[in-house]
């Protein structure tokens, strides 16, 4: 099996002129295609900086991060910015949505900043709100929305473009129990159907343990990495 | 295609547009076809991007709408530049035409005057017959359309219906067949030009101060003596009468020279082909071939052309020209606050909208998509700015105008022509104002959407503040080096390239040094250190009055009005940046103080360390507020220098005296001391005395030589002959007199018993380089030295001078009124100086002294203060014009503390929760804006009096005036500016209060 993201000896230093963080200290990691993978571990430990180095984000310390062949760390911010837009989705933690656009504008704006065109964007849209059954909110704007359906569109949105790869730090961490159990549903039928990768932070053991690999994180190591055989979803 | 992708090529040719576009306006005043194209492609071009980036501009336009109350501040904010800019030209444009259609009423038909004046400072006076001569040649010059000779004589006219009188108006008499010259208007009729034996027309202007009608009766006092006349109509002050602003009345030459008792005339009026203004054309032409026909030994030597309708046009546009630049300088300042407040606009909108501006990075918009996004934001603000900004402009145009004209009016009766009448905006001056609006905003935009699009993604997302340049960067270092070769570079060039603007780059070109020298001590000693020793050097330099240092020759240019920005600009930022940065340590002083009676209330401690965090924000908007109170305040000081010194000279000028009497020449008053111990109305007992001073008018012989005949150049001057009464009671004082005298008192009489003795005016002391234009200045006089007067049959006199004055208001040579009679043959006094018992009573009894001897009397008193109270509405206009920038700060801080209210909701939430009052929450905020424009206010006025100091150090010193701060005045300005900020921020605070601990907390 191919890997789609590998890191090899990643360090990750936050100098706030005071202080040093090591956020990262020292990982190595290789994702399959297709696969997974759950981040789990005690809040600061580096999950969200993990993530951040992994997808070209943020720039790393020390080490070298591989994404798709190529080497993430060495592209330009233009080239970094461009892989995003077309190869890859995200599901933040904190703020997700552009407060002035409707839910759809907001799922739209990676393929038209990509250049796709206007007519063929709205278009997958469209589909993508629907996937998440939301077809009927396109055009409400953010702050008309709860929190589990912000949530939803920002789903949409990650996957839109159909990306290769998903990131999604804690993408049902504000949700009920039930909504998180649909929005891992519909994640889970996405990695099995199109063979896209999920890079998934969360707290919630009942959300790791839908995904093939779990990786448990701790001051900025991996203390434990548990795959099921291959990376995809039980 | 790459490369366009590569860089954000929209912003920077929409802005090389505008600029050409602007400078256009600025240079082609016809034809502004040029500009239109340039304006449509600069709308195309962003049109084109919008297009492109449909989604963009969404995301921009939609933030515009989000928030309206806060897009209606932005574009409040924009807009002042150019409000400040239209205004200032639009005041111009109607200067303009007011100056020239007051020069057309005065000059009407006529475009050249010929005339001249006999060595006794009359008149000269040209027969029938050789007036006749030269006008055949005269009519022989091409493009002369018409001459015509005219006799104008002052004459004291009485009006006897009314009782009223003018000791000084004019008596014109006009030949009858010149029609070419304009003809008598009676509301709009035209009205014949031959009139009856005693009859004359008088203008509306003259019937107005003589309260006089038609058919009322006059008495003119002329050199024959008393003569009875019936007014015939009242005649508009135009056309013919437009003449010097009417004041006057008409009559056939014939009769005026019967009544005057002379021959042929004394004044040559000239008009070209053309109408009023088509005349205008020729008149260089014309002049040429007329100056040629008065050269010497052509008959004519003792005529000049005296008046020349196209130069006092130029002059006058001129002239009116500086008056807009003024307010355009004192305008830059609120410009320069207006592009601050603009910038802070824009860094705070950024800083508000970093976490979406994060997602958009991370979802794949690149940084110049971000900052297009901010563009199209800023073009919708820049263009809508720029449209209201212009029409608002001609609204602030119009209050300056009305404001002016107020001010004008207060010069009494004698104004007579009205600028709101000629309210005037031409569509160049809009169209300048419109693209200077959006110049100024896209470029401030671009710099701001450029701050932008560098965020970083992480940082973004997590709303964690960019961090500071590290200390050891060599990019500071390099930075630094830069600096200081630039500084030197503008330093050689203005002492080895430039010829104008040298001082103004040497000082600049000091100043990078200083600089340079900041940022690399910056990189070894840290942000500090460097800040504070560069912007400590920087307002010392710039304090220091400029003609202490050795600047050879070119410290004139210190009064210049580039040079006040310059200072200005660089003394209010270096003290806004070393107070920022020493803010914690000027701050812990003033607590250590505090703390010795009271300790320090916990809201008083937030109130100044919330705004400490963010020096950004805080400096820039301290800064709008220190740069126009420094404005006001040095423009407070100037006018209180100068009018507390005024009224203090005056004083001292005039010895004590009070009135001052001109009479009439042909109504001279002998005795009158008894004539006023007859006069019911009046009582000696009200003067401590009265002086009668014989006047004249004589040629002075200067040290200088023509260059082209090598003859010793004459200047006039004026000549007074002292009584007795007057040598032994005056209190004039001397600037220096001979040693052979003891007392001040023993040079009058000298002066009065020896007729070979003068005294010389003040103005004469006045070398060459200070002091007000005068004769004197060409004449080098000197203790015990004579000097050479030309007596009226041209023989030289020689006077010993033996002291000069103080005083400089009777400018002239004083002497004994027996030396005037024996050497001049003068003996009518023509000049009464009145020392009043109580001084207040002046403007009373020179009202009465006007009525009953038919002179012009002036309180001095009442003149002074009439001068400083209009300079006074003058910088109150300014002041006026001004608190727009004032307005700029004030929106500044109502916008921070709106956005600092937004900010820190979390934060209010749990200040309440955790038992914090609302009232609490109030004063923490009124108290945080309170603390930013105080420091504004105490940096702006300390730097205003500072700069009001060199200002005196440098230009007033001279004159001997006294160095004065109005501080009544400069604290109400600063206590407005105080109150009306913290009237604009209560809202806000109050709306903090309001915020529920359970809301904020759950609040994303
Ligand atoms: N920009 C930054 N500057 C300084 N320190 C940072 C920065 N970002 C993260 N850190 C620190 O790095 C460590 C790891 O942070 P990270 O956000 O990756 O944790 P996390 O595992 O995602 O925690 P949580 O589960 O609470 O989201 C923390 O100690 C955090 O304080
Ligand atoms: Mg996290």
């Amino acid at each position: 099996m191919m890997a789609i993201i590998s890191c090899t000896n990643l360090h990750k230093t936050y100098d706030t002129g005071k202080v040093k963080v090591h956020a990262l200290r020292g990982l190595d990691l290789s994702i399959g295609k297709g696969g997974m993978v759950a981040v789990m571990g005690p809040s600061g430990c580096g999950k969200t900086t993990l993530l951040n180095c992994l997808s070209g984000l943020d720039s790393v310390t020390e080490g070298e991060v591989y994404v798709e062949n190529m080497k993430i760390n060495d592209l330009s911010d233009n080239k970094k910015t461009e892989h995003r837009a077309m190869r890859m989705g995200f599901v933040f933690q904190f703020y997700n949505l552009l407060p002035v656009l409707s839910a759809l504008e907001n799922v739209e704006l990676p393929l038209l900043v990509s250049g796709v065109r206007p007519k063929v964007a709205r278009e997958k849209a469209l589909k993508a709100l629907d996937l998440v059954g939301l077809k009927d909110w396109a055009p409400h704007v953010p702050a008309e929305l709860s929190g589990g359906e912000r949530q939803r569109v920002t789903i949409a949105r990650a996957l839109v473009n159909n990306p290769a790869i998903v990131w999604a730090d804690e993408p049902t961490g504000d949700l009920d129990k039930k909504t998180s159990n649909g929005i891992m549903d519909l994640m889970c039928r996405l990695n099995k159907e199109n063979k896209q990768t999920f890079v998934i932070v969360t707290h919630d053991p009942g959300v790791a343990a839908r995904a093939g690999r779990q990786i448990r994180m701790e001051d900025g190591k991996i203390v434990k990495d548990y795959s099921n055989g291959d990376d995809s979803t039980d | 295609m790459s490369i366009i992708k590569k860089f954000d090529l929209v912003t920077p040719v929409v802005v090389i547009l505008l600029l050409v576009a602007f400078s256009v306006a600025m240079s082609m005043k016809p034809g502004l076809l040029f500009y239109w194209i340039i304006i449509f492609i600069s709308i195309g071009a962003i049109t084109i991007s919008v297009l492109k980036n449909i989604v963009l501009f969404k995301v921009g336009t939609r933030n515009i709408s989000r928030r309206k109350g806060y897009s209606v501040i932005v574009i409040l904010g924009l807009m002042i530049g150019t409000i400040i800019i239209a205004s200032s030209l639009i005041v111009g444009d109607t200067m303009e035409k007011m100056i020239v259609s007051l020069n057309y009423k005065v000059f009407d038909e006529v475009d050249e005057v010929v005339n001249g004046r006999e060595a006794d400072g009359s008149m000269t006076y040209l027969s029938e017959e050789s007036y006749i001569n030269l006008s055949r040649v005269i009519l022989e010059i091409p493009n002369v359309e018409g001459v015509t000779g005219e006799v104008e004589e002052t004459v004291s006219i009485k009006n006897e219906k009314t009782s009223q009188n003018e000791p000084n108006y004019r008596l014109v008499g006009y030949n009858v067949s010149s029609k070419a010259f304009g003809a008598f208007y009676n509301d709009g009729k035209e009205m014949p030009f031959d009139l009856a034996e005693d009859e004359v027309y008088m203008d509306t202007d003259s019937a107005k101060a003589l309260e006089a009608e038609a058919g009322h009766g006059l008495s003119i006092i002329t050199p024959t003596g008393k003569h009875f006349l019936n007014i015939s109509a009242i005649v508009d002050t135009e056309g013919r009468t437009g003449w010097a602003m009417g004041r006057g009345i008409y009559m056939p030459l014939e009769r005026a020279q019967y009544y005057l008792n002379v021959s042929g005339i004394n004044i040559i009026k000239v008009t070209n082909e053309g109408d009023v203004v088509g005349g205008e054309e020729h008149c260089e032409g014309v002049v040429k071939e007329l100056e040629k026909l008065f050269v010497e030994g052509g008959g004519y030597d003792n005529l000049e052309v005296t008046r020349n309708k196209a130069k006092e046009v130029s002059e006058g546009r001129e002239g009116m020209s500086q008056f807009s630049d003024m307010f355009l300088v004192f305008g830059s300042f609120s410009i320069i606050a207006g592009v601050i407040l603009i910038i802070n606009i824009f860094v705070m909108l950024a800083e508000e909208r970093k976490g979406e501006m994060g997602i958009s990075r991370a979802v794949g918009m690149k940084r110049l998509h971000l900052g297009r996004s901010f563009l199209y934001e800023g073009s919708i603000y820049a263009f809508i700015s720029a449209v209201i900004g212009a029409a608002m402009g001609i609204l602030v145009a119009y209050l300056v105008i009305l404001f002016t004209e107020s001010i004008f009016s207060s010069f009494g009766e004698h104004v007579t022509f009205s600028i709101l009448d000629n309210f005037n905006f031409t569509s160049l001056s809009i169209i300048q104002a419109f693209t200077f609006g959006m110049l100024i905003t896209l470029i401030t935009v671009s710099f701001a959407s450029k701050r932008v699009s560098k965020l970083n993604i992480v940082r973004a997302i997590r709303n964690i503040p960019e961090p500071k340049i590290p200390k050891k960067s060599t990019r500071m270092l390099i930075f630094g080096i830069a600096t200081l070769v630039v500084g030197v570079g503008l330093g050689v060039l203005a002492i080895f390239v430039l010829n104008s603007y040298q001082l103004a780059s040497i000082y600049v070109g000091i100043s990078f040094v200083v600089l340079g020298i900041g940022f690399i001590i910056r990189r070894y000693l840290g942000d500090r250190w460097g800040i504070t020793i560069a912007s400590g050097i920087l307002l010392i330099f710039w304090s220091i009055p400029g003609s202490i240092f050795p600047f050879p020759d070119i410290v004139d240019d210190i009064g210049g009005m580039e040079f006040f920005v310059l200072s200005g600009i660089f003394l209010v930022s270096s003290g806004v940046v070393l107070f920022v940065y020493n803010s914690s340590q000027i701050l812990g002083v003033i607590v250590k103080l505090w703390g010795l009676t009271n300790r320090p209330t916990a809201s008083l401690k937030t109130a100044t360390s919330y705004p400490m965090k963010n020096k950004f924000r805080t400096g820039m908007t301290i800064y709008m507020f220190a740069l126009i109170i420094f404005t006001i305040t040095v423009m407070y000081m100037i006018i209180g220098i100068m009018s507390y010194n005024i009224e203090k000279t005056t004083q001292e000028q005039m010895g004590g005296l009070d009135i001052v009497g001109i009479a009439n020449p042909n109504n001279p008053i002998d005795n009158i001391e008894m004539r006023i111990e007859e006069n019911p109305s009046l009582s000696l007992n009200d003067f401590n005395a009265v002086y009668s001073i014989t006047s004249g008018y004589t040629l002075l012989n200067t040290s200088k030589r023509d260059p082209g005949t090598d003859e010793y150049i004459i200047v006039p001057s004026s000549m007074y002959g002292f009584g007795n009464d007057f040598s032994a009671k005056n209190r004039w004082t001397f600037n220096i007199h001979s040693s052979v005298y003891e007392t001040e008192r023993e040079v009058w009489q000298a002066v009065f018993a020896d007729s070979n003795l003068v005294i010389l005016d003040g103005s004469f002391v006045a070398a060459d380089e200070y002091g007000p234009p005068n004769p004197a200045t060409q004449v080098d006089a000197k203790i015990g030295k004579n000097i050479t007067m030309i007596g009226t049959d041209g023989r030289p006199i020689n006077k010993t001078v033996v002291g000069i004055l103080d005083q400089f208001i009777f400018s002239g040579i004083f002497m004994s009124e027996n030396a005037m009679e024996e050497e001049f043959n003068l003996t009518i006094k023509g000049i009464f100086l009145f020392d009043l018992v109580d001084g207040d009573k002046g403007e009373e009894l020179a009202k009465v002294i006007e009525r009953e001897f038919s002179i012009n009397a002036v309180a001095l008193k009442t003149a002074v203060e009439q001068f400083t109270n209009i300079m006074e509405q003058f910088f109150n206009l300014f002041t006026a014009f001004m608190s727009l920038g004032l307005i700029v700060g004030i929106a500044g801080l109502g916008i921070i503390t709106l956005r600092a209210v937004h900010e820190r909701r979390q934060e209010i939430g749990v200040m309440r929760s955790i038992g914090f009052k609302r009232r609490h929450i109030t004063m923490s905020f009124i108290q945080e804006s309170a603390f930013i424009s105080l420091a504004g206010i105490i940096i702006g006025v300390t730097l205003g009096v500072i700069i009001g100091y060199a200002i005196w150090y440098d230009g007033f010193k001279v004159l001997d005036y006294d160095f004065y701060i109005p501080w009544s005045k400069i604290l109400v300005v600063a206590l407005i500016a105080f109150v009306s900020t913290a009237v604009f921020t209560i809202p806000p605070s109050y709306s903090a209060s309001k915020v529920e601990p359970a809301d904020a907390l759950r609040y994303e």
